[in-house]
């Protein structure tokens, strides 16, 4: 009970100091006066006892503080007066508060928006059951195998008997991405981002359905009825949520299927964005189940319990030295390597986004460096106001709390403008990622909250503790006495500036150099030769239904109509359709084949193989692919004229070194029937997969004779060049399909130069924000050599003066400033160097056609900061050769 | 400039809590009345500084061993009187029986020396 009335006595002092604060004086006035009263009646004369009470009573405002001290309102109050107190100062220098305020919030913000992506993309556990014991399978090609695509997928004979013979993975599963056609009930046809899984996956990721039940082993089974699974937000926004939906009928790729579950919000498999899954297993046809050489899946397993990744690897060696011994041909430097989905997540953003992170913090810490010269210079011009404040009685202790106070306002009022700008930067950010990585979940959530609110407070101490430091040490007395001439540890503050100064220049160099080797990377990649011409070309995806394109003389007569129809339009040049568009997609397939008159590759040998692409004439034309020799393909090559093909520069390099293709035969390895394929032209090489890497042997098949049962041709982009902007043209393709064939799906419409642009992609936006990182580190170096040359520079105006009056001239004066300024920058320079050398390694994976260790970018950039810097010193120098020497002698 | 230390008594600390409190289970007091009180009933030998005393007031306050409410003096003005609580006099109790033991030490060393 005593407790509650204590703690509400202490509450109320707390929450009204003020009112409390009268009440004391109130009482103390009530004291003196019956005191006063007292005296008088014994005898004193009124004023007398009034001052025999007060005399009694002390020294009043001493008393009071103790009172107040004792009821609990002496905490605050010094707390509440440094805050009052900083926050005057720092108003009454808005520049130095304004610079300090804005470089912090900026720097904090921009590590922090880079920080969102990271956590977002790289640090955010995906949400599978123990992630880390997930590992994907591929196929890894060694040179020697004859494959030009290093990692590819497995084939189902391979996916299978690893599941089988291995002993470390508790489960392998298989799955496949496609994109598919979705229709529910009545509404529209919706293309769906789609991916077939053997039934065993979700078991495997340990993810159960919110909604149904989960695959079983029955619904892999060939000839079961086909059953999928549905995302949470495919489930929000078709069926409304409705818990009912396990067991409704929809129609995918116009085939029937039961909706089996709905999986929970926030997962995806293999990445974000998928929205059905559909169990692999009973529409394989029979051929893709035993042919080894079909690779189209991808697997993932999960390493059982007490088993290290490590020991997964050594099985995996094991397995494919098996392999080797059964199939030499086959598996000639072709094997099953692993790799932690945790990284596979990640893909490709990783690198770029570990280098911006890495980027933005050394932006920070010049931003640091920036502030505590500031505070420093600053502090050299309090030193007075603080001797005085300390000969006043304030202890030291309490200086450095002030001081202290003064950095955490600064702090938080940067860590304010931090907050704010990160908003807008994240906000900003979102959509390119997105549109590189898929649909991420970045934003301003508790763990971005915390970094901020941690880097804000660690960066406020990093700049803090230095300048407060210097202050509680130094001897504040010797200011007093020793004013003008206070020179006295003069030459160890100016050290520590200088230092400061050329980290600062150190990490600039280090930042602006990684930037410039971007630049010129990114535009050594915007002039390489891509093999085609993407100016006025549109492209569009159109996906036929199953069920409107039953086979191959149905999807033939369709997509040969949507052409006319194109055809038709006034102002196309050339139309056509390919079956994968270079760049966006990379060669449709990879398969073996034989070349006529050259025996079948024996065991040991490496076997031969290219990526091929699916034609309708009319594509590459569209394209403007150049046509080398020979002819394209035609109109007339069509189901039941002779087979023909046409092959690139590079297959004829490869495969018939100087021969002449035309003329020459070759069949597909595991075709149906051994019917000869005839090239009939050579065209240009062409960049399929990305602009950096050089083309690949390719051969162009007519979507007319399709031989491939593993492609079934209705999913082709049509490539339509026009005379006027390819936006326009988008909408004339979708129409011509809607009027052909209505229940095809039209998506990923874009102009040719945008898909060009996005293979860039990751080269342009990491470029974009690494230049404004480095132009951001210039400015602030330049602010930071100016300020300490400045300031140096009105320091030593005695000694100026000395020099002056001992017959240096102002030019002379002027040289020294100078040479001083380049000396700094000199410094800065070999630092940075330094920097630059250590971290050339890390850039490499990023840089095409550039060096890492480039002397000429390096030279460059060490150069132009040389430049900034004596540039940046050239108006204190000005100012210092214009000294009056009686003056700055006599000012001392 | 020398630190300031707390303000001296010149009696034992927790005594002066004491002897508030028994005043106050008396009957309500203001501060001044207390140490007239006091100084009164000790003949004039415990004489209690406004300095020593308002700091004991404030921390048996925030002990919550007493209330203090504003009300009217018999002479018609405002003055801060404090009551003493049960926790207070129970606090009383057991102060008076430690003061005793304590006390009665001191005479023994005192006696014996």
């Amino acid at each position: 009970m005593s407790m509650l009335d204590g703690l509400r006595h202490r509450l109320h002092v707390l929450l009204h100091p003020h009112a409390y604060a009268a009440e004391i004086d109130e009482e103390r006035r009530f004291h003196l006066d019956l005191d006063a009263q007292q005296r008088a009646s014994e005898g004193l004369g009124a004023d007398d006892s009034r001052h025999a009470a007060r005399r009694r009573f002390g020294n009043a405002t001493y008393w009071s503080e103790e009172h107040r001290g004792s009821a609990g309102l002496g905490h605050l109050d010094p707390l509440r007066q440094d805050i009052r107190y900083a926050a005057r100062t720092l108003r009454r220098s808005p520049g130095f508060t304004l610079v300090a305020v804005l470089t912090l919030g900026l720097g904090i913000a921009a590590t922090t928006t880079i920080f969102s992506v990271v956590d977002a993309v790289l640090l955010r556990p995906l949400p599978y059951q123990h992630p880390h014991q997930l590992t994907m399978l591929l196929t890894r090609y060694l040179p020697e195998s004859g494959s030009d695509y290093p990692y590819f997928a497995m084939s189902w004979p391979e996916y299978a008997e690893y599941r089988q013979q291995s002993r470390v993975l508790s489960d392998v599963g298989a799955f496949s991405p496609q994109s598919a056609i979705l229709r529910a009930g009545n509404a529209d046809a919706e293309r769906v981002s789609e991916v077939d899984v053997t039934s065993n996956v979700f078991r495997l990721l340990g993810v159960a359905p919110i909604v149904g039940r989960s695959f079983g082993d029955d619904d892999g089974r060939p000839g079961a009825p086909c059953a999928i699974a549905i995302s949470h937000a495919l489930w929000v926004q078709q069926f409304g949520g409705d818990p009912r939906v396990a067991g409704r009928s929809v129609s995918v790729d116009g085939a029937p299927c039961t909706i089996a579950s709905v999986m929970p919000d926030g997962f995806g498999f293999p990445s974000r964005g998928v929205d059905v899954w559909r169990v692999l297993g009973p529409t394989i046809p029979p051929r893709l189940i035993t042919d080894r050489s079909s690779h189209w899946l991808l697997a993932v397993g999960r390493i059982a319990p007490h088993h290290t990744l490590a020991d997964a690897e050594a099985e995996s060696r094991a397995i494919a030295a098996r392999w080797r011994e059964a199939y030499p041909t086959h598996h000639r430097g072709h094997f099953v390597i692993l790799s932690p989905l945790t990284d596979f997540a990640a893909g490709p953003m990783r690198a770029p986004l570990t280098v911006l992170f890495a980027a933005v913090g050394l932006v920070l810490a010049i931003v640091c460096a920036n502030v505590a010269g500031l505070l420093l210079v600053r502090g050299e011009g309090r030193r007075r106001e603080m001797a005085v404040r300390a000969s006043l009685g304030a202890s030291r202790r309490r200086l450095v709390a002030q001081l202290l106070t003064e950095n955490a306002l600064l702090t938080a009022a940067g860590g304010a403008l931090g907050i704010g700008a990160s908003l807008w930067g994240i906000a900003a950010i979102r959509a390119p990622i997105t549109a590189r990585v898929g649909p991420t979940a970045i934003g301003f959530d508790s763990t971005v909250m915390l970094f901020i609110v941690s880097l804000s407070v660690l960066t406020g101490l990093t700049f803090g503790i230095v300048p407060a430091l210097r202050l509680a040490t130094g001897r504040l007395e010797q200011t007093l006495r020793i004013e003008g001439r206070g020179n006295v540890g003069h030459a160890r503050r100016a050290r520590a500036r200088r230092l400061l100064i050329i980290g600062e220049l150190g990490l600039a160099l280090t930042l602006v150099t990684g930037a410039a080797l971007l630049v010129d990377s990114f535009s050594a990649l915007r002039r390489v030769p891509l093999g085609f011409d993407p100016a006025h070309i549109a492209t569009v995806r159109v996906t036929l239904t199953a069920d409107a394109a039953p086979d191959a003389s149905r999807t033939e007569a369709i997509v040969r109509d949507i052409r006319a129809k194109i055809a038709e339009t006034p102002g196309v040049q050339a139309a056509g359709a390919i079956s994968s568009l270079p760049l966006a997609d990379g060669a449709t397939g990879q398969d073996d084949f034989v070349i006529e008159g050259r025996p079948v590759p024996a065991p040991g040998e490496p076997s031969i193989n290219a990526g091929y692409f699916i034609v309708t004439p009319g594509a590459l034309e569209a394209l403007r692919v150049p046509l080398e020799r020979g002819r394209m393909l035609a109109e007339s090559d069509v189901a039941g004229s002779p087979l023909v093909a046409v092959v690139n520069d590079a297959a004829g390099r490869r495969f018939w070194p100087g021969r002449d293709p035309i003329g020459q035969r070759i069949h597909w390895l595991g075709a149906d029937s051994a019917t000869w394929v005839t090239i009939v032209g050579v065209v240009g090489d062409v960049r399929s997969v990305r602009p950096s890497e050089p083309a690949r042997p390719a051969i162009y098949v007519p979507h007319a004779q399709l031989p491939r049962p593993v492609y079934d041709g209705r999913q082709m982009t049509f490539v339509v060049r026009t005379a006027s902007a390819a936006s326009a043209t988008g909408s004339i393709v979708a129409r011509a399909v809607h009027d052909v064939a209505p229940s095809a799906a039209v998506d990923r419409t874009m102009p040719m130069e945008q898909v060009v642009e996005q293979a860039n992609g990751n080269s342009r936006l990491v470029t974009m924000v690494m230049s404004a990182f480095g132009v951001s580190a210039l400015l602030l170096a330049a602010l930071g050599v100016y300020g300490l040359v400045a300031y140096s520079a009105r320091a030593r105006r005695g000694e100026y003066g000395v020099r002056l009056a001992l017959g240096a001239t102002a030019a002379d004066l002027f040289r020294l400033v100078l040479r001083e300024a380049a000396q700094v920058g000199a410094a800065g320079v070999a630092v940075g160097l330094i920097g630059v050398l250590t971290l050339a390694g890390s850039l490499r994976g990023l840089l095409y056609g550039v060096t890492a260790t480039d002397p000429w970018v390096i030279g460059g950039v060490s150069f132009a900061l040389l430049a900034i810097v004596l540039v940046a010193s050239i108006v204190p120098a000005r100012r210092a050769a214009r000294i009056d020497a009686i003056e700055a002698l006599r000012s001392e | 400039m020398p630190r300031a230390r707390s303000p001296r008594t010149e009696i034992l600390p927790g005594t002066l809590e004491m002897l508030i409190l028994q005043t106050l289970s008396v009957q309500p007091m203001h501060g001044y009345a207390i140490a007239q009180h006091i100084q009164r009933l000790s003949n004039e030998v415990l004489r209690v500084e406004q300095g020593s005393l308002y700091p004991a007031l404030e921390r048996l306050l925030g002990k919550g061993l007493v209330t203090a409410r504003w009300t009217e003096t018999p002479t018609r003005r405002r003055g801060r009187y404090y009551a003493i609580t049960a926790a207070g006099r129970k606090r009383l109790g057991e102060k008076i029986s430690t003061f005793d033991a304590v006390l009665e030490a001191i005479q023994r060393v005192l006696e014996r020396a």
